[in-house]
């Protein structure tokens, strides 16, 4: 009996494969067969998993530092961003919660007003430096107040955006004023001066002699000179002093407000 | 018969590899695991010249491996690589005459 050629075996072998594949795959057999593979091979395959995650982890973590880096720069930045608009969006609250006061008070109805607020504080030298000037309208020699509406000084110096203020205190501060006392019924004004003595100490000085006062009357300006509008409160008086031979008496003013405290002020530009 | 079993363990690891490892590093697909697989493959049919049938079997088993591994039909891996060997041994034995 011949047998087959090489050729001839190969083509058989290769055709009863095809066939026999085929039959793996349309029947059952083929689960059962990846099924024992993937259970044995399961252990194996855990551990490459595992060293592949970790180098993949350690590779992302390096790669990802970059981009967590740039992203929180531009977080930072954000925040900044925010904070600033915050801080912008508090002054704003702040100024028109203190406009609000300024027309509950009727001081916008009385006075031609703006508002300012406070940049510097020269406390040796008595002024203040604030942050409106010439460009928002403010002129020299007018005249500052608080919310409150209590005498600060005057406008000393102007500049483009910021004007210096000359505190009641400072030495070179003459102020006609009306000591308010209280008779019986009625509200008597006795004009004097005030002087300026440094350190936000007043001086109150050219009180007639005769004219009776007590400590806690009020000072307040007078229309005298026509400087300051009259009425505003600069005051009280303590410490009065009667000399035996002079023409007036003198006196100590205590402010009615502190500087220290003040944040925003108002420029009575007309009255 | 022992290098026969050392070749397939060899492809069984290495296909355990592409499987479990490589794959974190999105380097598979067909294509290349085609080529990892018939590189040593080829190397290893034309270090053996004369082993035909040890050669077939390792093309088989790597072939079977790779079906199994990867999700498709048991068999499309296992003709692609032993007709590639096949038709390098042909061509070793008719051309080069090792």
């Amino acid at each position: 009996m011949r047998h087959p050629s090489i050729k001839v075996k190969t083509v058989i072998i290769v055709i009863l494969l095809i066939i026999f594949l085929i039959i793996f795959n349309l029947t059952n057999l083929s689960s059962v067969v990846k099924n024992f593979f993937y259970l044995i091979s399961a252990p194996i395959q855990r551990t490459f998993w595992l060293a592949g995650d970790g180098i993949t982890d350690f590779f992302e973590t390096i790669f990802k530092a970059r981009d967590l880096q740039e992203k929180n720069e531009k977080l930072e930045l954000k925040i900044q961003e925010m904070s600033a608009k915050i801080a912008l969006l508090k002054e704003t609250e702040k100024e028109n919660r203190i406009l609000r006061e300024a027309i509950d008070i009727d001081l916008q109805k009385e006075f031609d007003i703006i508002l300012a607020q406070i940049t510097g504080k020269d406390i040796a030298r008595d002024s203040i430096l604030i942050n409106k000037g010439s460009e928002d309208g403010i002129l020299k020699d007018r005249v500052v107040i608080t919310q409150e509406k209590i005498l600060l000084g005057k406008i000393s110096d102007v500049y483009k955006n910021f004007s210096r203020i000359m505190l009641v205190s400072n030495v070179e501060s003459v102020i006609p004023v009306n000591i308010q006392k209280q008779e019986v019924d009625k509200l008597i004004n006795v004009e004097a001066l005030i002087r300026g003595r440094g350190n936000f100490q007043i001086e109150l000085d050219h009180i007639p002699i005769g004219e009776e006062i007590k400590d806690g009357d009020r000072v307040v300006t007078s229309a005298l000179g026509g400087i300051f509008p009259p009425g505003i409160l600069i005051g009280y008086v303590k410490n009065i002093e009667r000399l035996g031979a002079g023409l007036f008496q003198r006196a100590e003013v205590q402010s009615a407000v502190d500087i220290r405290d003040i944040n925003y002020l108002f420029i009575v530009t007309d009255f | 018969m022992l290098k026969i079993l050392a070749k397939i363990i060899f492809f069984y690891i290495l296909i355990l590899l592409q499987a479990s490892f490589l794959v974190h590093f999105n380097l598979t697909n067909n294509l290349l695991s085609y080529i990892l697989i018939l590189i040593p493959l080829i190397t290893f049919s034309f270090l053996t010249p004369q082993k035909q049938r040890e050669d077939m079997a390792t093309a088989f088993s790597a072939g079977f491996f790779l079906d199994t591994f990867s999700g498709q039909l048991i068999g499309t891996s296992i003709l692609v690589f032993t007709l590639i060997v096949f038709f390098i041994k042909f061509v070793v034995k008719k051309h080069i005459n090792l």
